[in-house]
C-alpha cells in the first residue's frame, strides 16, 4: 500500500489557544480586565474572592470552576456581587478550565458596567496550567502552610503566570517557614514573577493586591 | 489527567487533517512535546490506544512522542545551557535575566497514512 507522510507543525491545542485569544481581544476592548487564579484545594482562592468583592463591590465578576457544588459561587454571591458556576462534572470531571467552558460562561454574564473578571480555576496546580483560557494576567495562590518547595514543584503554573500571591501569612507566626525561602523558589523558576504576600482574613497586604488590580 | 484532553484535542486535529490530505488509514502521528509540561508519555500513550477507536481511520495508528529538553538562554552573557531542574539562573554568571528557548513545545510533527 502506498504510503504518504505530511508535515503538519500545528498546535495540539490549537483549538483551546484560538478561543482563548479572542476572549483576551474581546475583554481587552471592552476594558475588562480577566484574572485567572490557580492554587491547590483549600490555598484560600474564594476568601480572597469574598473580601476583594467588599472592595470592588458590583464592578467584579467571579466564575467558580468546580467538580461538583456551588458552594464556592454561593459564598462569594453574598457579597453581592454578579458570579457563575462551572461545575465539570462530578464522575471523572475534569481536572482544569479551558477556553470553551469560560466562552460560554461570559456568554451569561452582564458585561455592563463590570470592570474585572475572575476565574477560579479547579484546584489543582498540575492541569490548569497547561490550558490557556483567555486570561490577561493568570496567577497562582499559594499559602503559607504549603511549604517552601512548592514552586520547585509545579514549575509551569508557575513559569506561566505573571503574579504569585502568597497567602494566608497570618499563620506564619505558628509555622517553621520562612517565607523568603518561598520567594527564592519563586524566583529560581520565574525570575519576572511579581509577588504578593496577603492574608484574607486579617486584610493585611490587600492594599498591594488592590494596587496591582488598579494597575493591571 | 489532563493528558485525556490533550489527546482528545490532538485526535480532533488529526481527524481534520486526514480529511484534508486524503489519507485513508493512519499509521503513525509524531508529536513533539517539551519536557516543561507535566505531561507524562506513557499516559499518554495508553489515553490514544483508548480514545484512538473512536476515530475512523485510526484504528491502526500509532502515536509517537519526542520530547523536548528545556533550554534557557542567559540575557546578561549570552550563555545557553540546558536544565534538569526548574531553575532559571545561568550557571556562567548566576543572572536571572534568563528566558525559556526550548522546552513548551505541543505540537503535531507529521502524520502518515495510506494514499
Ligand atoms: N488563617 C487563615 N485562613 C484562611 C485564609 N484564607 C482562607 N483561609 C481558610 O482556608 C480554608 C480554605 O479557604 P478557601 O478560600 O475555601 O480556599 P480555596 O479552596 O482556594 O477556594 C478556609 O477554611 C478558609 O477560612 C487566611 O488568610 N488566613
Ligand atoms: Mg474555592
Ligand atoms: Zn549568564
Amino acid at each position: 500500500m502506498d504510503k504518504k507522510e505530511v508535515k503538519v507543525m500545528q498546535k495540539i491545542l490549537n483549538m483551546n489557544d484560538k478561543i482563548a485569544e479572542e476572549l483576551r481581544e474581546e475583554l481587552s476592548k471592552k476594558n475588562i480586565l480577566f484574572i485567572n487564579l490557580m492554587s491547590s484545594p483549600g490555598s484560600g482562592k474564594t476568601t480572597i474572592m469574598e473580601r476583594t468583592a467588599h472592595e470592588f463591590g458590583t464592578k467584579m465578576c467571579v466564575i467558580e470552576g468546580d467538580i461538583q457544588t456551588t458552594l464556592d459561587a454561593e459564598r462569594v454571591a453574598k457579597a453581592g456581587i454578579q458570579t457563575y458556576q462551572i461545575n465539570t462534572g462530578p464522575f471523572g470531571g475534569d481536572c482544569h478550565l479551558e477556553s470553551g467552558w469560560i466562552k460560554s460562561a461570559m456568554e451569561e454574564i452582564e458585561m455592563a458596567d463590570l470592570e474585572i473578571i475572575f476565574v477560579e480555576n479547579i484546584g489543582n496546580l498540575v492541569c490548569p496550567a497547561e490550558f490557556d483560557v483567555g486570561a490577561h494576567v493568570n496567577a497562582v495562590v499559594l499559602s503559607v502552610t504549603e511549604g517552601e518547595d512548592k514552586p520547585l514543584k509545579y514549575p509551569l503554573a508557575f513559569q506561566n503566570s505573571q503574579l504569585c500571591i502568597i497567602s494566608k501569612t497570618d499563620l506564619l507566626p505558628y509555622l517553621d517557614i520562612d517565607i523568603n525561602v518561598i520567594k527564592e523558589n519563586i524566583k529560581k523558576v520565574n525570575p519576572k514573577m511579581e509577588v504578593i504576600e496577603l492574608s484574607a482574613k486579617s486584610g493585611e497586604g490587600f492594599q498591594s493586591w488592590f494596587d496591582f488590580l488598579k494597575r493591571s | 489527567m489532563h493528558e485525556g484532553a490533550i489527546v482528545h484535542s490532538l485526535l480532533e486535529s488529526a481527524k481534520e487533517i486526514r480529511i484534508k490530505e486524503k489519507l485513508k488509514e493512519i499509521t503513525e502521528i509524531k508529536i513533539v512535546v517539551g519536557r516543561f509540561h507535566q505531561i507524562i508519555k506513557e499516559v499518554m500513550l495508553t489515553n490514544f490506544e483508548y480514545m484512538k477507536t473512536e476515530y475512523n481511520g485510526f484504528e491502526n495508528a500509532v502515536l509517537n512522542m519526542t520530547e523536548e529538553d528545556v533550554k534557557v538562554k542567559c540575557n546578561y552573557c549570552g550563555h545557553e545551557f540546558s536544565i534538569d531542574e526548574p531553575i532559571f539562573m545561568c550557571p556562567q554568571c548566576d543572572s536571572f535575566e534568563t528566558e525559556l528557548i526550548t522546552g513548551k513545545e505541543l505540537y503535531i510533527a507529521t502524520m502518515e497514512g495510506t494514499k
